[in-house]
C-alpha cells in the first residue's frame, strides 16, 4: 500500500514537472476564447504515464481537456480550434450539425508516428484530445480484437 | 523597358505556377450551405494527408489492404456533404461554379442521371493523356448534396471499392424497377 502511494506520488510529481506542451498552449487559447477553465480530471497524470510506458494500442502520448458550460456556436468553435492548432496541424475532417455539435479532426506527422488532434463540441461541452500513435501498432491492435484473438 | 523586364520576369515565375495549379476550387457558397444544413461534412485529404490516413488502414484485412493500394496512387480526396431538413435549401446554381471548372477537353462528363424525384447525379472524368487523372462526382438529392473529388489515377470500377473509406460515401446500384422507371439517363 505504502509502495503504491509512493509510486502514485512519484507519477503525479513527474507529470507536474513536465514542460508546458503545445497542447497546453492550445488549451489556454481555447480557455481564453471560451471563458471557461478545463475540468480537473483525477488521476489523468497516471493515465498519461501508463500510456507513455505501456503504449496501449500503439498510443505513446495522450492529452485531454474538457470544458463544461461553454456556450459556443459550432462555427466559432471550429475557428477557435483552427486558430489554436495553427498551421502545423492539417484539418482532415470537419463535421458540423445545426443542433450545436461539431467535430474537427487534425493530423500531423511525427516521424514514424502520427499525432491526432480531435476537437469536439456537444451542446455545452467542448473536448480537446491529442493522441500520438503508431498507426501500424494501432491497426494490429484493431485486427487482433476484431477477430476476437 | 525596366518595367517590362520586371513584368516579364514576374510572369515567368507566376504563370507556370498558375498553369500547374489545376485543382478544382470549391466555391465559397458551399460554406454558406453548411450554415443551412442540419449536418455538413468536409473531408480534405491531400497527398501527404492521404499517406498518413492510409496508415490507419489494415494490411491484414484484404478489403482495406486493397483500398490502401488504391489510395497510394492518389493525390487527394475531397468530400463535401450537406444534409438538409427540408427541400429547397440549395439550388443547382450553388454547384454551378464547380461545373464551370469541369470543362472539356480536360474533363468529360461520363454519367448524367436525372430523376423526376429530383435525384440528380453527375460523374466527370479528368483525362491525363490516355489515363484517367481524376474523378468528380456531384450527387444531388432534394435534401442532400454530396460532392466528391478524387484527384489522381483511378479506375471508375475501383471507385465502389473506395466507398465507405476516406469519407467517400458507399456507392451501390439499386435494381428496383419502380425507381428506374422515373429516371431518364442522359
Amino acid at each position: 500500500m505504502r509502495r503504491s502511494l509512493l509510486f502514485i506520488s512519484f507519477v503525479a510529481i513527474f507529470a507536474s514537472l513536465l514542460p508546458a506542451s503545445e497542447f497546453d498552449w492550445m488549451v489556454r487559447q481555447v480557455s481564453r476564447e471560451s471563458g471557461t477553465e478545463p475540468l480537473h480530471i483525477p488521476f489523468f497524470g497516471l493515465a498519461r504515464f501508463v500510456v507513455a510506458v505501456g503504449h496501449p494500442a500503439g498510443a505513446t502520448d495522450l492529452h485531454l481537456a474538457v470544458f463544461e458550460n461553454t456556450e459556443i456556436a459550432p462555427e466559432r468553435f471550429t475557428r477557435m480550434i483552427d486558430s489554436a492548432a495553427g498551421s502545423s496541424w492539417k484539418p482532415m475532417i470537419r463535421v458540423r450539425s445545426r443542433n450545436g455539435e461539431s467535430t474537427n479532426i487534425y493530423l500531423q506527422r511525427a516521424g514514424k508516428q502520427v499525432r491526432l488532434l480531435i476537437g469536439t463540441l456537444e451542446r455545452n461541452e467542448a473536448t480537446l484530445i491529442e493522441v500520438r500513435v503508431k498507426p501500424e501498432e494501432l491497426m494490429r491492435f484493431v485486427d487482433e480484437h476484431k477477430h476476437g484473438r | 523597358m525596366k518595367k517590362l523586364l520586371i513584368f516579364g520576369l514576374a510572369a515567368a515565375f507566376v504563370l507556370p505556377a498558375w498553369a500547374l495549379d489545376n485543382n478544382i476550387k470549391m466555391p465559397v457558397n458551399l460554406d454558406r450551405l453548411a450554415a443551412r444544413a442540419t449536418e455538413s461534412v468536409d473531408v480534405t485529404l491531400d497527398a501527404s494527408m492521404l499517406e498518413l490516413a492510409s496508415k490507419f488502414l489494415s494490411q491484414d484485412d484484404p478489403d482495406q489492404a486493397h483500398v490502401k493500394k488504391l489510395v497510394s496512387k492518389l493525390k487527394g480526396v475531397y468530400v463535401r456533404s450537406f444534409e438538409f431538413d427540408k427541400e429547397g435549401q440549395y439550388s443547382m446554381s450553388d454547384v454551378e461554379s464547380l461545373r464551370r471548372q469541369l470543362k472539356a477537353p480536360e474533363w468529360s462528363r461520363i454519367v448524367g442521371v436525372r430523376s423526376l424525384k429530383g435525384e440528380n447525379s453527375e460523374v466527370y472524368l479528368q483525362k491525363n493523356g490516355s489515363k484517367i487523372g481524376g474523378l468528380f462526382v456531384i450527387a444531388a438529392e432534394p435534401k442532400e448534396l454530396t460532392i466528391v473529388h478524387i484527384d489522381g489515377p483511378i479506375d471508375p470500377e475501383e471507385l465502389s471499392q473506395l466507398g465507405g473509406h476516406m469519407g467517400i460515401p458507399k456507392i451501390g446500384v439499386k435494381h428496383e424497377s419502380a425507381k428506374s422507371a422515373g429516371k431518364d439517363q442522359e
